[in-house]
C-alpha cells in the first residue's frame, strides 16, 4: 500500500484533536494553528489521508524558516490572515467600496458590467452558464476531468491521491507547506490518453468555485499524447483585501503528451503573490509555461519543468512588469535530468516608478543528460533612474555533452527609436508604447487573442505618463 | 622543509609578530580589532550562505594552522628560475619566501622618480603616510567575513607599490610568493598606489610545495588607481595541491578617467575561493577583468566577480574562461551592480565554460543589479563541451586525438592568455596548461 | 564479490527509525521498517543531503530538504524535486547484526510511473 502511497503520512499520527468534529461549533477567526486546519478538512468532508496530510504540513509549516534570498517577506504576518471562514458581518463590500483607480481599470479594458462586478467580489457569478454548459459536455464527451480540486477530491479520490504531492511536496518550501495544510480551491484537469483539448481551459468556467482563492491547488495531469491548454487570471485586477496569495501548481505531463499552462497575473499591490508551479514532463513530452506578471505587491513564482526522460521540452515565456512599489522575482527553472532534452527560456522586463524587477532562473544539467541544450535570454527596459532591474541566473552543469547557453541585456528605452517614430507623427506616448509593446511581444504573442489584446491595452495604461 | 611555529593561530600569534616586525602601533591597533572580529564571526558559510554555499570548506578551521616561522630551508619554486632569467623583461622584483620578503630589487631609473616597491611591512614602518590611510582603511573591511577578518589581523609578507603623480614605470613589476613550510598560513598583502596620472603593471606569481598537509591562503590585494592613471595587474596562481586559498581578494577602486586591467590565471591548488571586484568610483573610469581558470583531478575553484558601477560614464568588461576536467568542479558567479546614477553606464561581462570530462562539473551565475536606466548592459554565458567538429578537423590533418584537444583548449584559452605580460610567463603557462590536459 | 558487511545493529536502528553507515567509502542509509531492513545510498538524489536524517513513514524515507520521497524497498523515486532513484544495497539480518552487501542496484522507478 505504502508503495503506491506517496504521500506516506502516517495516519495514526494525526489523530482528532475533538472528539465530535460535526457537532463542533466554529467561529471564523484569524491566525492558524491545528484547529483551523482540523476545520478545513472536516468542513470540506475530506477522506483520512488528506486531513493528516494537512496536519502534517501544518506541523512543517510551523518548523520552516521563511526563504533568506528573494524579494522581502518579512513583513507578512501569518497570524493576520483568515485561513478559513472569513466572519460575516452583515456588511459586505458593495460596488461603492470598490476603489475608482479599479474601476477605470475596468472602464478602459472594455470589461462588461456584470464582469466587472464579479472580479471586484461584489456582484453574483459571473454568467457564462450556457457558454459553459456547451463546453462541458463536449469535454466531458472526451473524458476529460476539469472541476474545482475539492470537488475532484470527493469524485475522484484515487486519481488525486496518485499526483497530490508528488511534484511539489509540502516539506519542499515553507509556503508550499502553508498551501497543502489550507489550501482550498484551485483546477482539477485529467485529460486522458491521446486527447487534445483544443479550445483553452479557463478557470472562468470554474462555476460553484471562489474566483480567486488564496491558497488554490491546481493540478493538472495529462496521459500520454493528450493535449490541454489551461488559463487562469485575467489582466484585470484583482480588488481583493486579501495579503498573501500563496498557490501550488503540479503538472504532469506523460509520454508525447503537451501541456500549456498561461497565467496573467494582476493582483492588487497589497498582495504578496508566492507561487510554487512545478512540471514533470516524460518522453517526448513538453510543458509550456506562459506568464504574465503585472500586480502585486510581492511576487515570487518560478515556473519549473523537470525533464526526466529522452526528448522531453520545456519552453517558459515571462513578462514581468513593476511600477511604483512593486518588487517582482519571478523566474524559471528547467532541470535536465535525461538525454535529448531542450529548455528555452524568455524573460521580457520592464521596471518603473521605483519599481523592481527581475529574473531568478535556474537551468540544472545532471550527469548523463547527454545532447541536452538550452537557452535563455533575458531582457531587461529599465524606463527611469529610480527603477531596479536584478537578474540571477544559475547555471549547474554536470554533464560535458550539454550545450547551455544565456544572455540579458539591460537598457533603457532608446533616444533614437523614441526620435524616429516621434519624426513620423507618431505622440511621445504612443511612440513609447509602441517600443514596449515591441519588446514584450515575442511573450504576449504566446497568449490566447483576447488576453494579448488586453495585455497591450493594461501596459499602455500602466505606462501612462511614462514620458516626459 | 621549514616548519611552522606551534600553537596554531591565535591572539599571541599576533602580538608576537608585531614586536618580531616591530609595528607600529597604529598597524598593532588594527590588528587587534581585527582579531575581535575574527572571534565573533562565525565561518561565511553562515553569514553568507549564497555565496558560500558551493563549496564546502567541511571542517576546516583556519586556528589550526600556524604562521611559517622563517624562510631557513625554504625550497625555492620552480619558476622562481624563469623569472630570474627575465631581467631585462622587468623593472623590478620582489619575493617573499613562507611569509618573510627575501629580496627585492627596482630598476634605478624607477627609483629616482620616486617610485617604492618593498615589503609591506617596511612601508609601514618607513612611509606610514602613504600607507596609513589606504591599507584595509574602511571600518567594513573586518567585518566582511570571517577570513577577512582573519586577514586583516594576520597579514604576512606584503608587497607595496607606489607609484608618483605622472609617473610611467616602462616595464612589469614583479612579485614572486612561495610558501615552502608545511601546514602553514600566510596571508599575503599587496597595496598599489598609482597617482594621478601614473602607468604601471604588477605582475604577481603565487606557488607552494608540491606535497605535505592542507596549507591555507588568505590573501588581499588592494589597487588604488587614481585620475587618469592607468594600472594593469597580473596575479598567476600555481599553488600546489595541498593548498587550500579561501576568501582572498582583488580589489581594485578606479577613479576619475582612470583605468584598470585584472588579470586572474587560476591553475593550481586544490581549492580556490577568490573575490575579484572593480569598484568604478569617477566618472569614465574604466576596467577590464580577465580571468582564466583550470581545474583537474578533484580541485575546487570558487570565483566571484563584481563590477560596481558608482559613477557616471564608467565601462566594464568581464571576460572569464575556465575548463574542468576529471573530477574537478568551478563556480563563476559575477555580478555587474550599476547604482542610482550611474548613468551612461557601459557593462559587459562574458563567462565561458569547457567540461572536458564526464563527472566534471560547472556552475555559471552572472548576474545584475541595475539602479540606473540610461545604460548598456549585457552578459552572457555558455557552457558546452570540445567541439567535435573541430577535434575531428584537426584529426584528419594528422594529428593525434590528444594533441587536437590541447590545441583546442589552448585556443579557447588564447584570449586571455595573450593578454599576459611577458613572453617566458606565457609560454610557461602554457606548457602548465598542456600538462594538465593530460 | 558478493560479500556482506557488518555495518549496524537491530540495538542501533529500533523500528521507525534510520541512520547513516559508511562501508568502503560509501554513505548508505539503513532503516528499519517495522523489522524489516533496508539499505540505500545515504544521498539524496536532488541535492547533496543525507537522506538519514529524514524522517522515515512506512516504507518511505523523506528528504528533510526539499521532501523529496523514496521508496525504501525498489528506491524507486516518489515525488520530486528528486528525479532519479536511489541506489539500494541488499541486506541480511544474522541475530542482531545487520549486514550489507556493496554491490548496490541502481533505483528502479519514476513518480508516476513503475
Amino acid at each position: 500500500m505504502a508503495a503506491t502511497n506517496p504521500l506516506g503520512v502516517e495516519l495514526d499520527h494525526y489523530k482528532w484533536g475533538f472528539r465530535d468534529p460535526e457537532k463542533y461549533v466554529f467561529k471564523a477567526r484569524k491566525g492558524l494553528d491545528r484547529e483551523i486546519v482540523e476545520m478545513i478538512s472536516s468542513m470540506k468532508g475530506e477522506p483520512e489521508w488528506m486531513r493528516a496530510y494537512r496536519l502534517h504540513s501544518f506541523e512543517h509549516f510551523t518548523r520552516r524558516p521563511l526563504p533568506t534570498w528573494g524579494a522581502d517577506l518579512t513583513r507578512i504576518d501569518f497570524n493576520d490572515i483568515y485561513y478559513y471562514l472569513k466572519p460575516t458581518d452583515g456588511k459586505g463590500h458593495t460596488w461603492e467600496d470598490v476603489p475608482e483607480g479599479i474601476k477605470r481599470t475596468f472602464d478602459r479594458l472594455g470589461i462588461p458590467e456584470a464582469e466587472k462586478k464579479y472580479l471586484a467580489g461584489v456582484g453574483a457569478q459571473y454568467e457564462s452558464e450556457s457558454v459553459y454548459h456547451n463546453l462541458k459536455e463536449e469535454w466531458e464527451g472526451l473524458g476529460v476531468i476539469f472541476l474545482d480540486t475539492d470537488s475532484a477530491l470527493r469524485e475522484h479520490p484515487d486519481i488525486v491521491r496518485e499526483y497530490f504531492g508528488t511534484v511539489v511536496p509540502p516539506e519542499d518550501n515553507k509556503l508550499a507547506a502553508l498551501n497543502t495544510a489550507v489550501w482550498s480551491g484551485g483546477s482539477f484537469i485529467y485529460v486522458p490518453a491521446g486527447v487534445r483539448v483544443e479550445i483553452p481551459l479557463q478557470a472562468y468556467f470554474r462555476i460553484n468555485a471562489e474566483k480567486a482563492g488564496q491558497f488554490e491547488r491546481t493540478m493538472i495531469i495529462c496521459e500520454p499524447g493528450s493535449y490541454v491548454h489551461y488559463v487562469e487570471g485575467c489582466t484585470a485586477p484583482i480588488y481583493t483585501t486579501d495579503l498573501l496569495h500563496s498557490a501550488v501548481v503540479e503538472i504532469v505531463v506523460k509520454e508525447g503528451a503537451r501541456c500549456r499552462y498561461t497565467t496573467i497575473q494582476n493582483w492588487s499591490t497589497n498582495t504578496y503573490n508566492l507561487v510554487t508551479k512545478r512540471a514533470v514532463a516524460y518522453r517526448d513530452a513538453t510543458m509550456e509555461w506562459v506568464d504574465g506578471n503585472i500586480g502585486s505587491k510581492v511576487t515570487m513564482k518560478y515556473p519549473s519543468v523537470y525533464m526526466v526522460e529522452p526528448g522531453a521540452r520545456a519552453e517558459i515565456l515571462s513578462v514581468v512588469f513593476a511600477g511604483k512599489g512593486q518588487h517582482q522575482d519571478p523566474g524559471a527553472k528547467v532541470v535536465h535530468a535525461a538525454p535529448d532534452t531542450q529548455s528555452s527560456v524568455v524573460s521580457k522586463s520592464i521596471a518603473r516608478e521605483g519599481g523592481r524587477a527581475g529574473y531568478r532562473g535556474l537551468v540544472k544539467v545532471y550527469p548523463g543528460a547527454v545532447r541536452s541544450k538550452s537557452a535563455v535570454r533575458c531582457d531587461a527596459l529599465i524606463l527611469d533612474d529610480h527603477s531596479r532591474s536584478d537578474t540571477y541566473p544559475y547555471m549547474e552543469i554536470e554533464e560535458m555533452d550539454a550545450s547551455v547557453v544565456h544572455e540579458a541585456t539591460v537598457s533603457k528605452v532608446s533616444d533614437d527609436q523614441l526620435f524616429y517614430l516621434m519624426s513620423r507623427g507618431v505622440s511621445a506616448g504612443e511612440a513609447m508604447n509602441m517600443i514596449v509593446r515591441g519588446f514584450i511581444e515575442p511573450v504576449v504573442k504566446e497568449l490566447p487573442l483576447e488576453y494579448a489584446v488586453e495585455m497591450n491595452r493594461l501596459i499602455a495604461l500602466e505606462m501612462e505618463g511614462s514620458v516626459g | 622543509m621549514a616548519r611552522g611555529s606551534p600553537g596554531g593561530l591565535t591572539r599571541a600569534t599576533i602580538e608576537a609578530q608585531s614586536a618580531r616586525m616591530r609595528e607600529p602601533d597604529w598597524v598593532h591597533a588594527r590588528r587587534m580589532a581585527a582579531w575581535d572580529a575574527y572571534e565573533r564571526l562565525p565561518m561565511p558559510a553562515v553569514t553568507h550562505p549564497q555565496t558560500w554555499r558551493r563549496t564546502d570548506l567541511g571542517t576546516m578551521d583556519p586556528g589550526e594552522f600556524c604562521l611559517p616561522s622563517g624562510t631557513e630551508g625554504a625550497s625555492r619554486p620552480r619558476f622562481i628560475g624563469t623569472i630570474a632569467r627575465e631581467a631585462e623583461q622587468r623593472s623590478g622584483l620582489i619575493t617573499h619566501l613562507d611569509g618573510g620578503m627575501a629580496g627585492s630589487e627596482l630598476e634605478a631609473s624607477a627609483v629616482q622618480q620616486g617610485v617604492l616597491f618593498l615589503d609591506l611591512a617596511t612601508a609601514v614602518r618607513d612611509h606610514p603616510d602613504l600607507v596609513r590611510d589606504v591599507l584595509m582603511a574602511t571600518d567594513s573591511w573586518p567585518g566582511e567575513h570571517r577570513f577577512r577578518s582573519l586577514h586583516a589581523a594576520l597579514w604576512t609578507g606584503g608587497t607595496f607599490v607606489y607609484v608618483p603623480r605622472g609617473v610611467e614605470v616602462s616595464l612589469p613589476l614583479v612579485s614572486q610568493v612561495w610558501l615552502g613550510a608545511r601546514g602553514c598560513a600566510i596571508f599575503p598583502h599587496t597595496l598599489l598606489v598609482a597617482e594621478e596620472e601614473s602607468r604601471v603593471t604588477l605582475v604577481e606569481l603565487f606557488a607552494s610545495a608540491t606535497d605535505g598537509p592542507r596549507t591555507l591562503c588568505s590573501g588581499a590585494v588592494e589597487l588604488f588607481v587614481r585620475t587618469g592613471a592607468q594600472v594593469q595587474y597580473a596575479a598567476v596562481q600555481e599553488w600546489g595541491p595541498a593548498m587550500w586559498e579561501v576568501g582572498s581578494l582583488i580589489r581594485g577602486h578606479v577613479d576619475r578617467g582612470a583605468s584598470l586591467r585584472s588579470l586572474v590565471v587560476v591553475l593550481g591548488g586544490g581549492l580556490v575561493k577568490v573575490d575579484v571586484e572593480s569598484h568604478l568610483l569617477g566618472a569614465g573610469a574604466s576596467s577590464e577583468m580577465l580571468g582564466v581558470y583550470f581545474g583537474t583531478g578533484a580541485q575546487r575553484v570558487d570565483l566571484h566577480a563584481l563590477q560596481d558601477h558608482r559613477a557616471p560614464g564608467a565601462s566594464s568588461d568581464l571576460l572569464y574562461r575556465g575548463a574542468v576536467k576529471d573530477s574537478a568542479r568551478s563556480v563563476f558567479s559575477g555580478l555587474i551592480r550599476v547604482e542610482p546614477g550611474a548613468q551612461k553606464t557601459n557593462a559587459f561581462q562574458v563567462n565561458r565554460n569547457l567540461i572536458l570530462s564526464r563527472g566534471a562539473r560547472s556552475d555559471s551565475i552572472p548576474m545584475l543589479e541595475i539602479m540606473a536606466d540610461d545604460l548598456r548592459c549585457t552578459h552572457g554565458s555558455a557552457t558546452s563541451h570540445l567541439d567535435d567538429e573541430q577535434v575531428f578537423y584537426l584529426m584528419s590533418r594528422g594529428i593525434p586525438r590528444k594533441r587536437a584537444a590541447f590545441m583546442i583548449v589552448e585556443g579557447f584559452f588564447a584570449d586571455v592568455f595573450d593578454r599576459i605580460p611577458g613572453a617566458r610567463v606565457r609560454s610557461y603557462l602554457r606548457a602548465r596548461v598542456a600538462e594538465k590536459m593530460i | 564479490m558478493d560479500e556482506f558487511i557488518r555495518v549496524a545493529t537491530l540495538h542501533e536502528i529500533p523500528p521507525g527509525s534510520a541512520k547513516r553507515v559508511e562501508a568502503a567509502g560509501r554513505k548508505i542509509a539503513v532503516a528499519n521498517v517495522g523489522g524489516a531492513i533496508y539499505a540505500v545510498d545515504d544521498n539524496c538524489t536532488h541535492e547533496d543531503q543525507s537522506l538519514a536524517e529524514g524522517p522515515l513513514m512506512g516504507e518511505i524515507l523523506v528528504c528533510p530538504r526539499h521532501g523529496s520521497r523514496f521508496h525504501l524497498p525498489s528506491g524507486r523515486v516518489l515525488s520530486l524535486p528528486a528525479v532519479r532513484p536511489v541506489a539500494t544495497y541488499p541486506v541480511k539480518v544474522e541475530g542482531d547484526a545487520i549486514l550489507i552487501s556493496l554491490e548496490g542496484r541502481p533505483g528502479q522507478g519514476m513518480p508516476h510511473k513503475r
